[in-house]
């Protein structure tokens, strides 16, 4: 046998990987420094890729990243960035295959007891994107929102069960007698919202709405929105909001999680990110919304993000706190440039 | 074609046998060595240049190609396995050794042993399988077929010869590889036919039902479906013949009812009969994916393009439509060698459908095993072609197995 | 705009009906409009409107149960509405009005090589040789900024991104040079960054070629940035239409106020969105009145019995509502919408150029 020798620091991150394995609970530091806020969900180290051929090809390269209790965390994107991988790996729904994904400190990644799996599925929820294809065409609307209730027993009799289902229906704004109706039935905003029904009904305390208004109308996607933030807020509930559309996130979320080619690369609290975008595919992001205002929108001029502006040839790039809640991810002297730009703006 | 001249079995003579097995080992060096090759150049070891020679080795349909031969052989090998074992599971001394009154019970046993050696069933399983993988491979050898226990005639084969053994029952097929050979050209002859009035008659009516839907032919070509679907197929079979036979009475001789592998007439009756079920398939799976594609998108898009509406069907929809039946064809190739007793038995045609039931009948083991390996390896291969065809039809396959 | 504009396309109190099991539909209800050569004319509406069935009928793709039950469409001195047969659209179909549709991904034929699907046009419609066609198809694509276009013409589809393949749209729709584009919400499918690409193309190749673009979209943002003239449709209807600032800055019609409230860009911090109440109009049976009625806000008696004229704003702005008729209460649009500069431009990145200026700058003295 040939013994490799290894680096201390390859040893270390093999010893890592092998604790984020076998180990269940996990007290991880927050990211952020100095916060008394409590962590829902962690992310330490995870990488999501798949084997094409035996070969390696990753979505998610390596990623940190932590929600906190009670907040609307928005992770934008573009198609392609793993921004939807992301809130698949948390829901358990794709494997993930380095790191760790913690929920209150407990692993949720990686092997798990039957029970210990039933147990996520309670809490944590999903509202897709496509309403007209993540509802069973051949159930009705009851059944489709009560299946949680029945997969899990949620319900002491048949009556109680109804009153649920009623409660949860009303609550999205639609009306009982529309429960024995049938999905085709309804326009796309109504779908949407028996889609939340279904997720709130389970009473979760996570909720991932993966881009849930991208295939919306607009004057319905205030209405879903409305009702997201209507839950979030009565029932305390943690919502990871996944979108590409930048001016809705900054509407709903409390803090802003930007992701590139599977990178997070800049998060911040969502007005700061708006006030102060530092990273250049940030910027390129924010210019990229259409501005609804005609003179303005012709002014604007766009910023293209060119990934070869950054030279991670010498320096590596490090993921850093540069203020209170905002990170941003950058080789170090991209990183002392931004200090400076942050600098300049407190003087002004 | 003479198939019987093209494919002779046996050596000539010693030197011959030599000459073939130099060929061989030939041929086989530069097999390994060309897949080596190119193996190598599709992992960019060798031959970095970018040239015209390297482009065609490393085009995902050639490499694709390439490694679903590599898997097809390994099916055709688990076939073999499978056949093997199944065989093995009967009683075959009891067959291969009928009770002979005129020897005593030593030399029954002697005489038996001699015989279960000659053709390959004896010793250990392992033993047994070893002999018989040998024997199918296409490689100049040198095979044992007596099975008199006094003089072993052995023979040397040629190359490209597989050796499927050696009927029980009948002295006469000596070689069952050589009685597949002369049966399937008759097979071949009406099955040929059959295809292309399928394919001539099938295709446009799909086609037609798709771009009139619910419109006089498309009506038609649904009731006709459903009727071939519904009525047993042994029923129209005896509709059409004794249709055929009307016609003999009337004395319209187009249809010769006896099968004669030289007469062209004869070949029509057959085909024509059993075309019928094969016609209302095609039809059906045409029109089923004519109609999925004409709702697409890109089907709009060509018509806010200005094309013509034949035009967008026969070019556009067509051939989208085709890819998912170019799977089909060569699986109907295959079936209408294989299941077609019904009509071989019908029109009294000596062909390959015929042999596997005659042989089951008469519990001829060896002959069993010959004609489903040999349709094994069949198969496997139409479903070769099967997928290159698909994957030629849409580039999108090969390129994302790459 | 004093002088008289040319018109390209005039359409005259133009109905559209479906007949969907057994039930008559009335989709677009009596439109009349004038749309102006060279000019990007925007129609904004909900899913429902009408709006994609308004433009389809220039080109004659209505779906097989749907056909054109009054009205004219005068293109070029021929009666569109009168066309029956495909033999007829031909000239006209892909030649002079190109359609440009949502979905990039599925509107190119996946088994077809890209330069195949541009040269088919080609040769179709410009009577090219293969030859011809294809150093025009590698032309075509270099316009549309398709980078080694030369390569990439012998590519499929599925080899390019979203963002390629509705480069290789517009390509293939401006192949014949056509007088009138229609784009059919031709970014919704998109991310936004690959979004604002195509729109600037789409602009530069406008002020090259001087074609009339029809741009239908649901997006408010969009519409701002590339329409002239804007027609807001609701229920069948343009209910509104004038110039993109009479849109944005001086909305008359109780629809388009609640369309620009809605905008995510306009709610303040903690409260909730503005929407639209209630659901669009079905188009089973007769609207009585004004279509959004039951779901105005500023409904009078009269929405619900009789259908408001087209009032005149001002020589561009037209809306149908009437709250413009002499007789109405005084109505001020929401107080949402007021102000509409404004508000979008405190939420709006405070100059990113400058930052970046900055930042390159420093990037300079660093090296």
């Amino acid at each position: 046998m040939i013994k490799v020798k290894r680096t201390p620091e390859k040893e270390e991150q093999l010893r890592k990987e092998k604790q984020y394995r076998t180990e269940k609970k996990f007290e991880f530091e927050p990211l952020e420094k100095n916060t008394d806020k409590k962590i829902l969900v962690s992310c330490r180290d995870v990488k999501i890729g798949f084997y094409n051929h035996n070969l390696f090809t990753p979505i998610v390269k390596k990623l940190n990243l932590d929600i906190y209790e009670g907040e609307v965390l928005g992770l934008v994107g573009e198609s392609g960035s793993g921004k939807t991988t992301i809130g698949r790996a948390i829901m358990r729904m794709i494997p993930i295959q380095g790191g760790v994904i913690t929920y209150k400190g407990d692993r949720i990644s990686g092997r798990l007891k039957q029970n210990e799996k039933r147990e996520l599925k309670k809490k944590v929820q999903m509202i897709f994107q496509d309403p007209s294809a993540c509802l069973n065409d051949r159930s009705n609307v009851d059944y489709i929102v009560s299946e949680g209730l029945r997969a899990f027993h949620l319900y002491d009799s048949e009556e109680d069960r109804l009153e649920k289902v009623s409660t949860a229906i009303k609550e999205v704004g639609l009306r009982t007698e529309h429960l024995s109706r049938y999905p085709h039935e309804f326009s796309g905003g109504q779908r949407q919202r028996i889609g939340i029904a279904r997720a709130v009904i389970m009473n979760p305390e996570l909720i991932i709405a993966d881009e849930p208004i991208s295939a919306l109308d607009v004057s319905i996607r205030a209405q879903v929105l409305n009702l997201i933030r209507k839950f979030q807020i009565e029932k305390k509930m943690t919502v990871l909001f996944i979108a590409h559309d930048l001016s809705v996130v900054h509407y709903i979320s409390d803090r802003i999680a930007v992701i590139y080619h599977g990178n997070i690369v800049e998060i911040a609290p969502s007005n700061r990110l708006f006030e102060k975008p530092l990273h250049p595919y940030t910027k390129a992001l924010l210019t990229a919304i259409p501005i609804p205002d005609p003179k303005m929108e012709r002014e604007k001029e766009i910023v293209t993000y060119d990934e070869s502006v950054h030279d991670y040839s010498i320096e590596k790039p490090e993921f850093v706190e540069i203020e209170k809640g905002h990170f941003v991810l950058g080789s170090p002297s991209e990183i002392k440039k931004y200090k400076k730009i942050l600098k300049e703006d407190k003087k002004m | 074609m003479d198939f019987t001249k093209l494919l002779t079995f046996m050596a000539e003579d010693a030197t011959d046998y030599q000459t073939q097995i130099i060929i061989s080992y030939i041929v086989i060096a530069f097999l390994v060595l060309a897949i080596i090759f190119i193996v190598l150049v599709n992992h960019n070891l060798i031959l970095k240049k970018d040239t015209k020679f390297r482009r065609f080795l490393t085009h995902p349909l050639f490499y694709y190609s390439l490694k679903r031969i590599g898997s097809a052989c390994v099916s055709i090998f688990l076939a073999l396995a499978i056949t093997f074992c199944l065989i093995r599971m009967q009683d075959l001394r009891s067959v291969y050794c009928p009770a002979n009154d005129h020897l005593t019970a030593e030399q029954f046993e002697r005489w038996c042993d001699a015989k279960m050696r000659s053709i390959g069933l004896s010793g250990s399983l392992i033993e047994q399988f070893l002999t018989y993988f040998y024997n199918i491979l296409p490689i100049p050898k040198e095979i044992c077929t007596s099975i008199n226990e006094l003089t072993a005639e052995c023979a040397q084969t040629r190359f490209f010869t597989m050796y499927l053994g050696s009927s029980a029952r009948d002295d006469t097929i000596p070689f069952i590889a050589e009685a597949i050979f002369t049966k399937l050209p008759n097979s071949f002859r009406w099955g040929a036919i059959d295809i292309a009035i399928q394919l001539i008659i099938g295709y446009p009516l799909g086609i037609f039902m798709a771009k009139y839907q619910d419109r006089l032919v498309d009506k038609i070509g649904k009731t006709y479906i459903i009727l071939i679907d519904a009525i047993p197929g042994l029923l129209y079979f005896y509709l059409i013949f004794s249709f055929f036979q009307q016609l003999l009475i009337w004395n319209i001789n187009i249809f010769p009812m006896r099968f004669d592998p030289d007469d062209f007439s004869s070949w029509l009756a057959p085909a024509i009969t059993s075309s019928f079920a094969g016609i209302a398939g095609i039809a059906y799976w045409v029109r089923r994916y004519m109609l999925n594609e004409i709702n697409s998108d890109y089907v709009k898009f060509a018509r806010a393009k200005g094309l013509s509406e034949n035009r967008i069907m026969f070019t556009h929809v067509l051939r989208n439509a085709i890819v998912p039946l170019s799977r089909s064809l060569s699986t109907a190739f295959i079936s209408c060698l294989f299941g077609s007793y019904f009509i071989e038995a019908l029109f009294s045609i000596d062909g390959f459908g015929g042999m596997l039931m005659n042989a089951v009948q008469t519990k001829d083991f060896m002959i069993v095993q010959g004609v489903v390996v040999f349709s094994a390896i069949l198969s496997v291969i139409s479903y070769l072609i099967a997928d290159i065809a698909m994957a030629i039809a849409d580039p999108r396959i090969s390129f994302e197995a790459q | 705009m004093e002088t008289k504009r040319e018109v390209e396309i005039s359409v005259k109190n133009l109905s559209v009906g479906f007949i969907s099991h057994g039930n008559k539909m009335h989709v677009i209800r009596d439109i009349t409009m004038d749309i102006y050569k060279g000019e990007t004319f925007a129609i904004v509406g909900e899913s429902g409107s009408g709006k994609s069935v308004f433009t389809k009928t220039f080109t004659g793709m209505l779906e097989e149960n749907g056909f054109i039950s009054s009205g004219e469409i005068l293109f070029q001195g021929q009666d569109l509405a009168k066309f029956k047969t495909n033999k007829e659209w031909l000239p006209i179909r892909g030649k002079k009005i190109a359609t440009i549709f949502q979905d990039p991904m599925t509107s190119l034929n996946p088994l077809f090589r890209i330069g195949r699907q541009i040269e088919e046009v080609l040769r179709l419609h410009r009577g090219m040789n293969k030859k011809e066609a294809k150093a025009e198809a590698i032309e075509l694509l270099r316009r549309v900024k398709i980078p080694n276009p030369e390569k990439r013409v012998h590519d499929f589809p599925f080899m390019y991104s979203g963002g390629m393949r509705q480069r290789v749209v517009i390509a293939i729709a401006l192949a014949c040079k056509p007088d009138v584009l229609i784009c059919d919400e031709p970014t919704t499918a998109l991310d936004v960054t690959v979004q604002s690409q195509i729109l600037s193309l789409i602009r530069d190749l406008q002020k090259e070629e001087h074609f009339t673009t029809i741009f239908i979209t649901h997006d408010l943002g969009v519409v701002a940035g590339i329409a002239d003239r804007v027609a807001v449709m609701y229920g069948g209807q343009i209910i509104e239409y004038g110039t993109v600032e009479d849109i944005y800055y001086h909305p008359a019609h109780p629809y388009t106020w609640a369309l620009l409230s809605s905008l995510p860009q306009l709610a303040e911090d903690g409260s909730d969105l503005t929407y639209i109440h209630g659901n669009p109009p079905s188009f089973i049976g007769e609207i009585d009145g004004d279509a959004f009625a039951p779901r105005n806000k500023y409904a009078m008696k009269i929405d619900f019995i009789k259908e408001a004229p087209m009032f005149k704003i001002s020589d561009s702005h037209y809306a149908k509502t009437w709250l413009l008729d002499p007789r109405a209460p005084k109505v001020k649009p929401p107080r949402i919408i007021q102000n509409l500069s404004n508000k979008i431009a405190a939420t709006i990145v405070k100059d990113p150029i400058n930052t970046q200026n900055e930042e390159t700058k420093a990037g300079d003295s660093h090296d």
